[in-house]
């Protein structure tokens, strides 16, 4: 196991009209040994080619990647002992499981024993290597339940049974850094999230150091000892899941993380009190302090209290939508500014309907406060 | 909607409705033309009145080129205008061999020509199978006519005994007997010399009385110039027998049933012929094939010598540069040299006529208009031949002092020693003596005494070989007829009941019924074109069909035409084997060469779309071209391929020569490898379906590039490798075109392919049965190989969706 450390890494890719374009930007990030590190956030974000830079199957065009202190810039894919799983598994199609599980393991060996296994990969192989191998798939397959599916070819295997063997295929090697690509993404809800407690327990079992890129922020947040959120090619938070949540680093994160989204609003704050289209909102006392500025105000829809009509300090509110969900409900709320979610206990909201008239309210010791602008910092 | 319609129109719409508009004008245009064209003919036809006898002819025109389709065209034209009532449909299919396909096609339909070419190496075989109508009747009503003061009667002594005699066959030998044709003109043979060359050797040029050792010396002296070689010798069968003759020797006996090369004094002019060509340098050509013979090998100005040809290379010979100017040479005209007796040939080629013609009167008097003085004179100018008529032949129309040759008279002092060289009536006699005495002569592999060896045993086989026994039954067509309508009636029912037996809705039934009336025209083609043929050929296959006569004509023979095939037939062997050794270098080359390509071609490299382009590109041209061309390239002297092998210092063979026996097939492959552009393109089609990912995957496991080709790319690809695979095996059994054009199967039988013997037999020797059989053996080996690669490949091809 290793620790991984990225120092100002970026990806510039030139087109062949000479236009280039910039991936990713000036990355910095130490993955210590045994941390399971997420990176998260939406498509084009440039997390997917950090991961390909950290195993090696794209170049690193700027800065530096260490991998257990060594500096792995230009070692090849092969020579950085790290393992990947990908989004569709690639798993060999011609291949049983268990000769899926020994390729790598066949190939190490294949380069220890010269050129003509390699070409064959068969041959010249010690008795006693071979028998390890063997082992070596027992022990995997037993570890993820593949027993009962060494023979088969990957088109027989269902997605979750394929995506184990992709795994399975992954720590055979016992690699320094295990490197996921959206591992789960082709799996179905419900088996995600099985799956998900599945690499959770699998990491602690392993200790091993493992980058992890995803989309879906709640796998995320479930599966990161450390979270980093990135956007437009740039790291907008590194900090654990917890801390992404409660404080996020800016109005991006803030947007990205948990759900239902925070809701953010644009406006002014003078004096304590935040103004957007019109309608203002006394903050209290402590917001004084922060002067007479433009920012937007967010607070998640779990700290959203449904009051009165006309209520004082509250925003009306015309009830859009209602999306109950057994314990709690999901309000949609038309308002002045713009279009709010309220998380409530099922309880507290069984009464109300679609069409209703209602005031908003939150807790201002749980507002966030942002610069302006799409990736505007915390206040 | 309507509104839409009714809205003015846009300007792409009104451009749209332009083209529309002009594509359907152009299409009106093109119909009533093409009916137009028809009409008129017809129309003009009408001058001459609805109830003229037509006439068709067909004759080709190799050498003498356009000029001679337009003098032959002048001729029935004027033809016509002499003769009210009679129209003549002329027919030109090219060159002496697609003349002889399309008139044995025309034959079997019963559609034959009334009046034709016919050579005298055929005149045998096409009277043997009744397809000549002997023409002694009017012959013998010109000669009362003449008698009786016609000066327009046909007067047979005013031709060359011997052109006439050519075209006599009594039922067994040439010579004598019925006439069937009047020779239009001929030849006698000789070599064509470089005067320029013989004066720098400081040689006197030949006289018509000189001997073979003028000429041996003289071609030795010739090859002492540097560059130089001292003649071209061809060894046509033709050109053998005359030779042979010029030494006392005949080739054959005089029933036509044996050949007399074995006698000693024939082996040894044959030995001397042979040594030659093989035991010196620089004195004659080595072997040469179908293209590069004489007539091209002496423009270049590098040979002194080249024949014996004829008179019909002389049309080519006038385009030589005269003496000065670049390129250019004097040349003249030698007759064949003298040896121990003085001999020549006469070669000639009649106007015959169609036995079942239905106007023979009309054509008789247009053989005789055609081979009359005035239709001579004026072939005579193209210098393409001799004409058969005395008066003509020693008129200004043939001596023609402007131009060369200069010895025009050489051609006619050899027709006193001249004599037809008659062939037996089966042309398979001709074709082994010449494929033997090729092995002999030519590429000299084998010595004369065992050519000859191989040529009895050849002949003897093929004598021995009577299918169907002495009193073969004939074919039972009634009942095969009976059998092929029983089937299309039960192909016909099963259609039906599976149309009648589906749901029976009425809209499932419309459904049907369009989906039926679509797939029709190729159903209908399909059984017409295809099925039928098939089957009529595994029937013909039983049968001696001749191929050039009508089906009624055919005998059944059973399985004598398979058993003689596959036990007996040496040239079907030898076809074989030269086959199989092309496959085993053209397949596996081929393969790798496609997949190499297709590997590089994934590369991403700036314009690779071009070199993808530049690589399919040969595998779109032309067969005929492209094969004339790489005839050039494997030239033994000269060639592109020999001289670079030359420049590195390898010692090039000579492919279709005397290393023909190992290095003709590989030629064939390496050309071959030449048009590997459709396989790369299906392999770069397999080569991009597989996921990039696989290749990540494998790096990331620790393979390099070679483990990440023979472990991912190999594997994901092997059912595009076995497509190629079985694609290339099938096609490697198909070698034609190329064969054909560049060797004619030539030297011996070394290059003859399977198909190129299947029409060999089929087009050239008659016999559609036999070639129909081996037509159904090559379908039975092309199965059995393709059914072995499937068998061994299904534990090493990997199928995305069939193997379980």
């Amino acid at each position: 196991m290793a620790n991984v450390t990225l120092t100002k890494v970026g990806k510039v890719y030139t087109g062949d009209d000479g236009a280039s374009f910039r991936a990713v930007e000036a990355v910095d990030l130490s993955i210590k040994d045994g941390e399971f590190c997420v990176l998260v956030g939406p498509s084009g974000c440039g997390k997917s080619t950090t991961l390909r830079m950290i195993a090696g199957l794209e170049e690193i065009s700027e800065g530096s990647l260490e991998i257990d202190g060594t500096l792995v810039n230009d070692v090849p894919a092969k020579d950085r002992d790290i393992a990947f799983v990908f989004q569709n598994y690639a798993l060999y199609p011609h291949l049983t499981v268990a000769q899926n599980i020994a390729f790598g393991l066949e190939t190490r060996r294949a380069h220890r024993s010269g050129l003509i296994a390699a070409l064959t990969g068969a041959g010249g192989a010690r008795r006693d290597e071979s028998q390890a191998i063997h082992a070596r798939i027992a022990e995997v397959s037993k570890t993820l339940g593949l027993d009962a599916l060494l023979h088969r070819y990957p088109r027989e295997l269902s997605g979750g049974q394929r995506q184990r063997v992709a795994v399975g295929r992954a720590i055979a090697r016992d690699p320094k850094v295990f490197l996921f690509d959206e591992p789960l993404s082709n799996l179905d809800a419900r088996l995600r999230i099985e799956t998900r407690t599945e690499l959770r327990m699998l990491h602690r079992r392993l200790a091993a150091t493992i980058v992890y890129v995803t989309h879906d922020q709640e796998e995320a947040m479930t599966l990161a000892d450390r979270l980093v959120v990135m956007h437009k090619g740039r790291v907008q938070q590194n900090a654990s899941a917890q801390e992404c949540y409660e404080r996020p680093a800016n109005r991006f994160v803030a947007g990205f993380i948990g759900t239902p989204p925070m809701n953010l609003v644009d406006g002014h704050l003078k004096a304590g009190t935040f103004t957007a289209n019109g309608v203002a909102i006394a903050l209290g006392a402590e917001y004084a302090r922060l002067g007479d500025r433009a920012c937007a105000l967010g607070f998640r829809p779990d700290r959203v209290k449904l009051v009165a009509p006309n209520t004082t300090g509250s925003v009306a509110a015309s009830i859009a939508a209602v999306e109950r969900l057994g314990d709690r409900t999901d309000i949609a709320l038309d308002t002045p500014w713009g279009r709010l979610v309220a998380r409530l206990d099922a309880d507290v909201a069984r009464s109300l309907r679609e069409g209703d008239a209602a005031g908003v309210s939150f807790d201002s010791s749980h507002a966030h406060l942002f610069e302006a602008g799409e990736c505007g910092g915390r206040i | 909607m309507s509104e839409s319609s009714e809205t003015p129109a846009t300007p792409a719409r009104k451009i749209g409705r332009f083209i529309r508009l002009g594509l359907a004008l152009i299409a009106i245009v093109l119909v009533v033309a093409a009916f137009a064209r028809v009409i008129y003919r017809t129309a003009t036809s009408g001058e001459h009145g609805a109830n003229d006898i037509v006439l068709t002819v067909m004759h080709w025109s190799g050498e003498g080129g356009q000029e001679e389709d337009k003098i032959v065209e002048d001729s029935l034209r004027a033809f016509e205008a002499a003769n009210p009532g009679v129209r003549v449909k002329r027919l030109n299919p090219g060159d002496a061999g697609s003349f002889y396909t399309k008139l044995q096609t025309m034959m079997a339909a019963g559609e034959a020509p009334d009046v034709f070419y016919v050579g005298y190496e055929r005149v045998a075989n096409f009277a043997s199978l009744d397809l000549l109508r002997g023409i002694d009747e009017f012959v013998a009503r010109e000669e009362e006519a003449r008698k009786s003061g016609d000066t327009n009667a046909l007067d047979l002594a005013a031709f060359y005994p011997q052109t006439v005699d050519a075209f006599r066959f009594d039922g067994r030998r040439v010579g004598t007997g019925t006439l069937y044709g009047i020779p239009k003109d001929f030849t006698t043979v000789g070599f064509y010399y470089n005067k320029d060359l013989f004066r720098q050797a400081g040689l006197a040029f030949p006289s018509n009385s000189w001997t073979w050792d003028d000429y041996i010396a003289a071609a030795r002296k010739l090859g002492e110039l540097p560059g130089i070689t001292g003649s071209e010798f061809v060894t046509w069968p033709v050109m053998v027998r005359t030779y042979l003759r010029t030494e006392g020797c005949e080739a054959i006996d005089d029933n036509l049933e044996s050949i007399r090369v074995a006698e000693p004094n024939s082996v040894a002019a044959l030995e001397r012929l042979r040594a030659w060509r093989h035991n010196e340098e620089n004195t004659l050509t080595s072997g040469k094939s179908k293209i590069a013979t004489g007539a091209s090998v002496f423009l270049g100005g590098k040979v002194g010598m080249a024949g014996p040809f004829g008179r019909w290379v002389v049309p080519s010979y006038r385009n030589i540069p005269k003496a000065g100017e670049a390129n250019g040479f004097e040349w003249d005209f030698a007759p064949l040299p003298k040896g121990s007796a003085e001999a020549n040939c006469v070669l000639t080629v009649s106007w015959s006529m169609a036995r079942d013609t239905k106007y023979p009167e009309e054509s008789w008097k247009l053989i005789k208009w055609l081979t009359d003085a005035k239709s001579q004179a004026a072939n005579a100018r193209l210098g393409l031949a001799i004409p058969t008529m005395k008066s003509v032949a020693e008129s200004s129309a043939f001596l023609d002092a402007t131009l060369p040759p200069a010895n025009n008279q050489g051609y006619l002092d050899a027709i006193p020693e001249s004599v037809v060289v008659g062939w037996p009536a089966d042309p398979t006699f001709e074709q082994i003596l010449g494929s033997t005495m090729d092995q002999g002569l030519k590429t000299g592999d084998l010595t004369i005494a065992q050519a000859v060896e191989q040529f009895n045993e050849k002949w003897n086989a093929h004598v021995a070989f009577v299918p169907g026994g002495v009193r073969p039954e004939p074919v039972q067509w009634n009942t095969f007829a009976t059998i092929g309508i029983a089937l299309l009636g039960g192909v016909l029912a099963v259609i039906a009941w599976l149309f009648l037996s589906g749901p029976s809705r009425a809209n499932t039934r419309r459904e049907e019924r369009a989906g039926f009336l679509f797939a029709s025209p190729w159903v209908i083609g399909f059984l017409i074109f295809m099925a039928f043929p098939i089957l009529l050929s595994l029937v013909l296959s039983l049968t001696n069909w001749k191929g050039i006569g009508p089906l009624s004509g055919a005998d059944w023979v059973g399985t004598d035409n398979y058993a003689q095939l596959l036990a007996r037939d040496g040239r079907f062997h030898t076809a074989f084997q030269v086959t199989l050794y092309y496959a085993a270098i053209a397949v596996p080359g081929g393969q790798f060469l496609a997949l190499l390509a297709a590997v590089v071609m994934m590369q991403k490299v700036r314009g690779i779309a071009f070199f993808r382009a530049a690589w399919y590109l040969p595998s779109v041209l032309a067969g005929v071209g492209v094969s004339i061309l790489w005839r050039w390239i494997f030239d033994s002297e000269g060639g592109l391929l020999n001289r670079t092998l030359e420049f590195v210092g390898i010692p090039g063979p000579e492919w279709f020569g005397k290393d023909a026996a190992l290095f003709g097939p590989p030629a064939f492959a390496i050309m071959s490898f030449w048009i590997v552009g459709g396989s790369m393109m299906v392999y770069l089609a397999g080569l991009q379906q597989i996921p990039r990912d696989l290749y990540e995957a494998a790096e990331i496991d620790g393979a390099g590039p070679v483990r990440r080709f023979f472990r991912v790319t190999l594997p994901m690809l092997s059912p595009v490798i076995l497509f190629n695979l079985i694609m290339a095996v099938i096609g490697s059994f198909q070698v034609f075109t190329q064969a054909f054009v560049m060797t004619g199967g030539e030297p011996g039988d070394l290059t003859r392919f399977y198909v190129l013997y299947l029409f060999n037999k089929a087009f050239e020797l008659y016999d559609m049965g036999y070639a129909s059989a081996m037509a159904w053996i090559l379908l039975v080996i092309v199965l059995v190989l393709t059914a072995i690669i499937l068998r061994t490949s299904a534990r090493v091809v990997y199928y995305e969706s069939l193997k379980k």
